[in-house]
């Protein structure tokens, strides 16, 4: 009698407790971005009223820049447009959620002895709490904007897991002057400054993985060399003591090796050096031409180009077992490879025609999809450091001008217009 | 005799108290049962609910010819009286030719000809436009049968799926094929969220925090249909890639 007495409690329980359920499956966001509010910060008389109008903007477009983010107009917000309080425990989500955010940013600016300071904090609207601790990050003054791109990329690695790439540079080759020298400019193509000024021919840069220095080839001695720049440095020092002509060199992911093409006989060849060009040993070493090393993430692999088997393909070499393999078939112009951050990719330019698209091939599996295909030509792709965007080299416009554009073709952007002929861009590491 | 008094005299252990023990505890069972059946009997009364539909014009009524200004004039000093309106002449029911095939009429017939529909016919035209005919005995907002698609149910699945739909943003840029996230959402009488958990993971955190955003974004719901009602929330895109 107790056994069936307490059954018949727990059915009772059971059915009062159940309630009503409906399942629902959602196949599709309704909108490809994020929506931020992005306060004007706080600040204090002794901030000029234009940096502090640089710092928004510049935070606004380094959001933007991702693709990832849309900021809502401020003329939208049922809160003030400035960070009143940025210590508060609270803010009034609702109002917030009313007018679509998902992010908010507030913040407020000091400056102290010529130098800048931004505290700044990301809420989630929707969940209603802070994304992480205030952040604090200082400059120059004199560099204020790229601080709000800096705050920006912050932001995003905050609420996506991925740092944004506004504040890193790329470094490319124009003509502009009458010789091809080497250039710097911010990610979004801004704020262009000459690096080399050797009235010679320079060529493909690229980037020390800590963004540190740049190491390029260059004629200026006559014969290809390769060089290297410190940041903030006037003078390039030559790298690889040796006689050959040595026409590329790239940083491994670490930074302790160099792989390097140098000619050896009527061929060229990809060698290794250390991270000083010293210690040189051939990685390659057949009667073909082997140029465009790239490294593997992990380092552990090189891609580069080789005409061995007829015409220009990828292939990848690997350092530990020392074999190699060819990775394209198609098409009988394959250059420029080089691989993604994450992996998962390498980019490379094939010739369709008389002119050259971008490619997208698995390192894995070969499967391969059209990155940039456009009646003129697109190549020399290089990654930002994400691994969410490319920059290449496209003769669209008839002048070779840089682009970058998104892993999913959308956004493209002209870095370069009215710049000369500029190649090879290298895109920077993230810049701290 | 109290219960007390039958204790003190050692009465405990009789066969009739213990049948009064056992019968006691039995009722106060069935009372508790009954109590706690409470909100399961008040949802299945019916209790009048919005019914979700398209707006539709109705016909205009035809206009009311002028009266003259002398008869609609009553005199302050005499009593309103309302007179009854004359009841309409009943319908001439047209006998059924004998002819089996009844001639086509060569024009439709026009638009002012036709009687204006009755509300108790828009109603129907309206149930059936929701998708639903109640059954005979069985009341508007109830739930439907076993199998039957319940239409105020359909309606508010519709809309919640349509505001999460719109609330879901930045997840492109991680959706890869297969990733499914799944939460249990427990949506108060108001539409508040009561509480959201996580029941299953997409295995990117990122992914996880836009649809677990859609949700939150999505508060206040639509006040569900019957009161509170528990939501399972899948969250698996296709054709974004």
């Amino acid at each position: 009698m107790r056994v069936g007495m307490a059954v018949l409690l727990l059915l009772l329980a059971t059915v009062s407790g159940a309630e009503e359920r409906l399942q629902i499956e959602v196949d599709r966001p309704g909108r490809a971005e994020l929506r931020f509010a992005v306060q004007r910060f706080r600040s204090g008389p002794e901030i000029d009223a234009g940096f502090r109008e640089t710092l928004y903007r510049q935070l606004v477009e380094g959001l933007e820049y991702s693709g990832l983010v849309r900021v809502i107009d401020p003329e939208a917000f049922l809160e003030p447009t400035e960070t009143e309080d940025d210590h508060r425990s609270i803010i009034p989500c609702d109002n917030w959620r009313a007018v679509g955010a998902d992010g908010l940013t507030e913040g407020s600016i000091t400056s102290r002895r010529g130098r800048i300071r931004v505290r700044f904090r990301l809420w989630d609207v929707p969940r209603c709490q802070m994304q992480g601790d205030p952040g604090i990050f200082e400059a120059p003054i004199e560099q204020v904007g790229w601080l709000g791109r800096r705050i920006a990329d912050e932001l995003l690695l905050r609420f996506t897991g991925r740092q944004g790439v506004s504040a890193t540079q790329v470094a490319f080759i124009s003509d502009q002057n009458g010789s091809r020298e080497v250039y710097l400019m911010e990610a979004d193509g801004s704020g262009k400054t000459l690096v080399t000024s050797n009235k010679s021919i320079n060529l493909f840069p690229s980037w020390t993985p800590d963004g540190k220095g740049l190491l390029y080839t260059s004629y200026r001695n006559g014969s290809p060399d390769l060089f290297f720049l410190s940041r903030g440095a006037k003078r390039s020092k030559t790298l690889v003591d040796r006689a050959q002509p040595k026409y590329r060199a790239v940083y491994s992911p670490k930074g302790d090796r160099i792989a390097l093409v140098m000619a050896q006989g009527a061929n060229t060849d990809i060698f290794l050096a250390d991270r000083k060009g010293r210690k040189v040993r051939p990685v390659t070493s057949a009667s073909s031409i082997d140029v465009s090393p790239a490294w593997s993430p992990d380092g552990a692999q090189l891609a580069f180009v080789s005409d061995r088997s007829g015409s220009p393909q990828i292939h990848i070499h690997d350092l530990k077992s020392g074999q190699t393999r060819r990775l394209t078939f198609r098409g009988n112009y394959n250059a420029s490879p080089a691989w993604s951050p994450t992996g998962e990719w390498i980019v490379f330019s094939a010739r369709t025609g008389t002119n050259f698209d971008l490619y997208l091939i698995s390192p894995e599996t070969g499967y391969t999809t059209p990155l940039v295909v456009h009646p003129r030509s697109d190549e020399e792709p290089s990654w930002s450091p994400d691994g969410r965007k490319v920059a290449f080299v496209s003769s669209r416009r008839g002048d070779k001008e840089i682009y970058t554009v998104d892993l999913d073709g959308a956004n493209l952007r002209r870095l370069t217009p009215r710049f000369g002929n500029c190649t090879a861009p290298a895109w920077s590491p993230w810049l701290d | 005799m109290s219960g007390y008094a039958l204790t003190q005299a050692g009465l405990l252990g009789r066969r009739e108290f213990r049948r009064f023990l056992y019968g006691s505890a039995l009722g106060h069972v069935m009372l508790g049962g009954v109590l706690m059946l409470a909100p399961v009997l008040e949802r299945a009364i019916p209790r009048p609910q919005p019914l979700f539909v398209d707006l539709v014009a109705l016909p205009e009524p035809a206009k009311p010819a002028p009266v003259p200004a002398k008869k609609s004039r009553q005199k302050l000093d005499q009593p309103l009286v309302l007179k009854p309106k004359p009841k309409p002449a009943p319908r001439k029911v047209e006998k059924p030719k004998e002819s089996p095939k009844p001639a086509k009429p060569e024009t439709p017939p026009a638009e002012e000809e036709r009687p204006a529909p009755s509300a108790a016919e828009l109603l129907a035209q309206l149930r059936e436009k929701v998708g639903s005919e109640p059954q005979e005995g069985e009341a508007p907002t109830a739930a439907p049968r076993r199998g039957r698609v319940d239409p105020l149910l359909a309606a508010y699945k519709r809309r919640v799926t349509a505001l999460l739909h719109s609330n879901w943003g930045g997840a492109a840029a991680w959706a890869e094929e297969g990733l499914i996230a799944r939460f249990e959402a427990k949506i108060g009488a108001t539409g508040r969220i009561r509480s959201l958990s996580r029941v299953r993971s997409s295995g990117t955190w990122v992914f996880d925090d836009t649809a677990e955003r859609a949700i939150w974004s999505s508060q206040p719901c639509p006040s569900p249909p019957r009161g509170p009602l528990t939501l399972d929330l899948g969250f698996n895109p296709k054709g974004v890639f």
